[in-house]
């Protein structure tokens, strides 16, 4: 079977055909058993049909689950992740010498794709290709075209492994267990290698930390109809073309190596040592973790009129799921900071961890919209309603809302009607050690309303 | 043509209450309040807009969605979620499994009549996923 096949459509329902009781279950039944994203099998013996393989052959491609995409960009990234890891697969498989004994190509539900041959029906003309180096060129393939479609460094984070592995039949054991422990072989070898790799990149951050070689960037942050300029979010990088640096990829190392206090801490040190000219007279958002907030070492008095001699006016931006799980545990801290003179974001919110729970709890300044929502709201009424009733909470609370990742002009326009007063994206400036405000086009004039 | 619109509930009262509002729009309404039922019926003859609740015995709105999204035929079918689950990891779910818009209940009959107009007036408009 040759794996653009696996896509098929189960049954075209056709007023000829009506579908009758018992093909509700089997469309159920397929539903569980083929992934909706990558339209692959979960069930890879389904597809072997009970065959005994003489010399099976398993290429384990798998995403790194190091940088934890999927929590960190959301759902909808790691869709597109998947789409076009599964499609490259498809694209590339049908290329190899041993594509003539192509049994299935499975997903395992999560981060990895299992493609299996009968190794015994190698093509014969064919030079060339070990299974290892099968594997070698379709992660190759992944990584490119990864790039292509994302062009975000995180694809080098998300460390996409392959391994190969040839299991000879052997006629005492069930051939489905024979199978099953071979997926689960492939799986562990690519496990050890990804861990080899996480130890040297704490050791990349180490050096990093200890070179205090973090960097500062500000990005603007405006009001959607004006563009008057409300304040700056101070953002942290890694070593410019370090492979750790954006701070998705510097947290999600940290926190593999333990590393998360001593990261914040130079971050929030990197941040009020180089405040740029432009964002001293404007409010200044700091990202900051529940876990540093209520460490002795940041609440201590000393620490905190420092920051506060630094800059004035510093808002403590916190994550939605930080707040929801964490709360009455800090709730005496919250008070103590507003006491001396800090307010409070939240960030990320409508991300979806906890509803709109946190925001009631923390009551505070500003509600960052989270960019997964921001994105192609204009063409997406569920985002719409989502962040109209995050607009709604906010008036009742006093707070106001910060729509954040603006890209496009049709975003502003749709969060101008909304009602949404400030925003923040690549179109009123990146992020950078000295900011730039641009002031975006559609903007300025007034829009035609149809 | 007179838009078609199918909506599914196992409350009838809902089902026949969302019809009253539609049909006084000029829609051309079905419904059914068995979510097995309601989904043959939408495989074989796919309306212009499913109104579709999401906690049901036997199958849920969320389930049928998937469903419809799997199928050549129904995989761009405008799906409105109305359902009494209105937290923001509801909407969320509706949007993971495809669905083009969320109105909660209870409802206000301008709110469902407004969105099934814009809905069906671009009936080939995808799912989000």
């Amino acid at each position: 079977m040759k794996p653009t096949q696996r896509r098929e459509p189960l049954r075209i329902v056709s007023r000829e055909a009506p579908v009758e009781a018992p093909e509700i279950e089997k469309l159920r039944l397929e539903s569980l058993l083929h992934d909706p994203v990558t339209g692959l099998t979960l069930h890879p013996f389904g597809d072997l049909k009970g065959e005994r393989v003489a010399n099976l052959g398993v290429i384990y491609v798998q995403l790194g689950r190091f940088a934890g995409v999927e929590s960190l960009y959301g759902w909808e990234l790691y869709d597109r992740i998947l789409r076009v890891t599964a499609a490259s697969l498809r694209e590339d498989v049908p290329a190899s010498p041993f594509a003539p004994g192509f049994l299935t190509m499975s997903f395992n539900g999560s981060d990895g794709v299992f493609v299996l041959f009968d190794l015994a029906r190698r093509a014969p003309g064919k030079k060339g290709g070990t299974l290892e180096s099968e594997a070698a060129r379709l992660r190759l393939g992944v990584i490119r075209r990864l790039k292509q479609a994302l062009g975000r460094s995180s694809v080098d984070l998300m460390h996409v492994h392959a391994t190969a592995l040839a299991v000879p039949d052997d006629p005492r054991v069930r051939p489905g267990r024979n199978v099953m422990r071979a997926l689960a072989e492939a799986s562990r070898l690519a496990d050890a290698r990804e861990s080899g790799e996480k130890k040297s990149f704490v050791e990349r951050l180490k050096a990093i930390l200890s070179g205090r070689k973090l960097r500062a960037v500000f990005q603007p942050i405006v009001a959607v109809k004006t563009g008057q300029v409300l304040g700056y979010e101070a953002l942290i990088r890694g070593p410019q073309d370090h492979e750790l640096e954006m701070p998705d990829d510097l947290f999600a190392v940290a926190r593999d190596g333990d590393l998360l206090l001593e990261l914040e801490s130079l971050c929030i040190e990197t941040v009020f040592s180089s405040l740029p000219r432009v964002a001293r007279g404007k409010r200044l958002f700091v990202n900051a973790s529940s876990r540093l907030l209520t460490h002795s070492v940041f609440l201590d008095d000393r620490n905190l009129a420092e920051m506060k001699r630094a800059h004035g006016d510093v808002v403590l931006e916190l994550s939605e799921k930080e707040v929801v799980f964490n709360y009455p545990a800090f709730r005496e801290v919250v008070a103590r900071l507003r006491a001396a003179g800090f307010g409070f974001a939240i960030d990320d919110a409508g991300s979806g961890y906890s509803g709109l729970e946190s925001i009631v709890q923390l009551r505070p300044e500003y509600v960052k919209v989270a960019h997964t929502l921001v994105s192609g709201l204009q063409a997406d009424r569920i985002k719409r309603e989502i962040i109209g009733s995050l607009a709604a909470l906010a008036r009742r609370i006093d707070a106001e809302l910060i729509a954040e990742g603006i890209e496009d002009p049709a975003e502003l326009a749709s969060l101008e009607d909304l009602g949404v007063p400030w925003g923040q994206g690549f179109l009123f400036g990146r992020p950078a050690a000295r900011p730039v405000v641009l002031r975006p086009p559609a903007a300025k004039p007034a829009r035609p309303r149809s | 043509m007179t838009p078609r619109v199918f909506v599914v509930d196992d409350d009838p009262a809902m089902v026949e209450a969302v019809m009253a509002v539609l049909v006084h729009d000029g829609f051309e309404v079905d419904g059914a309040s068995d979510a097995a039922e309601a989904l043959r019926i939408v495989l074989r003859n796919p309306p212009d807009l499913v109104v579709l609740d999401v906690n049901m015995p036997g199958l849920t709105g969320w389930e049928i969605c998937d469903i419809l999204r799997r199928q050549p035929r129904t995989a761009g079918l405008p799906v409105l979620f109305l359902t009494g689950r209105g937290e923001v990891a509801d909407r969320i779910t509706a949007m993971q499994v495809g669905g083009t818009d969320h109105l909660t209940k209870p409802f206000r009959a301008e709110d469902l009549r407004a969105r099934a107009r814009v809905l069906t007036g671009r009936s080939a408009t995808k799912g989000v996923r």
